[in-house]
C-alpha cells in the first residue's frame, strides 16, 4: 500500500514557513500539448503533435494563517515582484521525498486576507516550470 | 591569533540557497563578529568552552610539566577547541550547537556567498563535519578569541 504525501514543507527565499495543512498544490509547468490529424485522404491519417510553450509555466500555491506575521510576509512577497524562489520538499513515513524547485516566481493572486478565527491566505505564485 | 572583524569559510559541502528568485549552490561563507544582539548565545558559547576548559585542567594536570612549552598553532587552535568541547562531559554538545545555529541566524552574522544570510533551513541543510569544523573556526575567531590572545602571551 502507497503512501500519499500530504506534509509538505516550503521554503521561500531561503526561509521555511507554515502552512495551513492541505493546502499545497503545484503545477510542473509543462504546459498544454495539442495533437491533430492530418489526412491522405481514403483513412489513411496521421498525428501531428505540438507543445504550446505560452502554458509552460511553473504554478504553486498553497494558504498561510492570517497572523500579522504571515499578512506582512505576503505583503513582502508581492513587493518581490517575480524576483521569489520556492522549494517545495515532502517525504513519506516510508522514507520517498520529492523535491520541487521553482525560480523567479511572482505572486500572481492578489490575495484576499480572511480575518477569522481560522482565516487563511491563499498565495498562488506563477513562474519558470517546476525543476528536481 | 588576530582579531578579526570577518573571515571566510569554505564548505566542503555545498549548501542550496535561494537568491534574487533563483537556485544556487554554495561553498563560501562569510562571518562576521557576533553582535550584543546575540550576546546571550555568545555568552553560552564561550561558558561552553571555559567549562571544558577548567574540567580539563584537571585531567592534564599530570602531564602540565611536560606540555609547558608546547605551543599550539593558529591553525590548530580550531581542532583543539573542537576536542575540548567534545571531550568534556559537563557539555550538552547539540545545546552548544543549537545556541551556535541561533547564534548565526539570528544574529546575521553569516551570509552564503556574501549574498545570503544563513538561515535555519540552510543551517540544517549544511554537512556535520563542516558545522563542527565552522563552530572550532567562529570560536577561535571570534568568541575565545581575547582568551586564545592571553593564553598564548602566557
Amino acid at each position: 500500500m502507497g503512501t500519499l504525501l500530504t506534509d509538505p514543507s516550503i521554503v521561500i527565499n531561503n526561509e521555511a514557513i507554515f502552512i495551513a495543512p492541505n493546502t499545497v498544490a503545484y503545477m510542473e509547468g509543462f504546459g498544454e500539448g495539442t495533437v491533430v490529424n492530418q489526412s491522405a485522404g481514403n483513412g489513411v491519417i496521421d498525428q501531428l503533435e505540438s507543445d504550446d510553450v505560452s502554458t509552460q509555466i511553473g504554478m504553486i500555491k498553497f494558504s498561510v494563517y492570517s497572523t500579522v506575521e504571515n499578512i506582512n510576509l505576503a505583503r513582502s512577497l508581492k513587493a518581490n515582484r517575480n524576483q521569489n524562489a520556492i522549494t517545495l520538499t515532502a517525504t513519506t513515513p516510508d522514507g520517498q521525498t520529492l523535491t520541487r524547485n521553482f525560480a523567479q516566481m511572482k505572486l500572481t493572486s492578489d490575495y484576499e486576507v480572511n480575518l477569522q478565527s481560522d482565516g487563511v491566505i491563499e498565495l498562488e505564485f506563477k513562474g519558470r516550470r517546476a525543476t528536481v | 591569533m588576530e582579531f578579526k572583524s570577518e573571515f571566510e569559510f569554505t564548505l566542503n559541502s555545498p549548501i542550496k540557497y535561494q537568491s534574487q528568485g533563483d537556485h544556487h549552490d554554495g561553498r563560501l561563507l562569510v562571518l562576521k563578529a557576533p553582535s550584543n544582539k546575540v550576546r546571550a548565545n555568545r555568552a553560552k558559547l564561550k561558558q561552553a568552552f571555559m567549562a571544558s576548559v577548567s574540567e580539563g585542567e584537571q585531567k592534564v594536570s599530570d602531564a602540565a610539566e611536560n606540555q609547558k612549552d608546547t605551543v599550539i598553532a593558529d591553525d590548530e587552535m580550531p581542532d583543539y577547541i573542537l576536542m575540548m568541547l567534545y571531550a568534556s562531559k559537563s557539555i550538552n554538545m547539540a545545546e552548544v550547537l543549537d545556541e551556535f545555529m541561533n547564534l548565526l541566524t539570528i544574529g546575521k552574522c553569516c551570509k552564503v556567498e556574501g549574498a545570503e544570510d544563513l538561515t535555519k533551513s540552510m543551517f540544517e541543510e549544511m554537512d556535520a563535519d563542516d558545522t563542527d569544523r565552522l563552530l572550532g573556526e567562529y570560536m577561535a575567531n571570534f568568541i575565545i578569541a581575547s582568551f586564545l590572545k592571553k593564553m598564548k602571551e602566557n
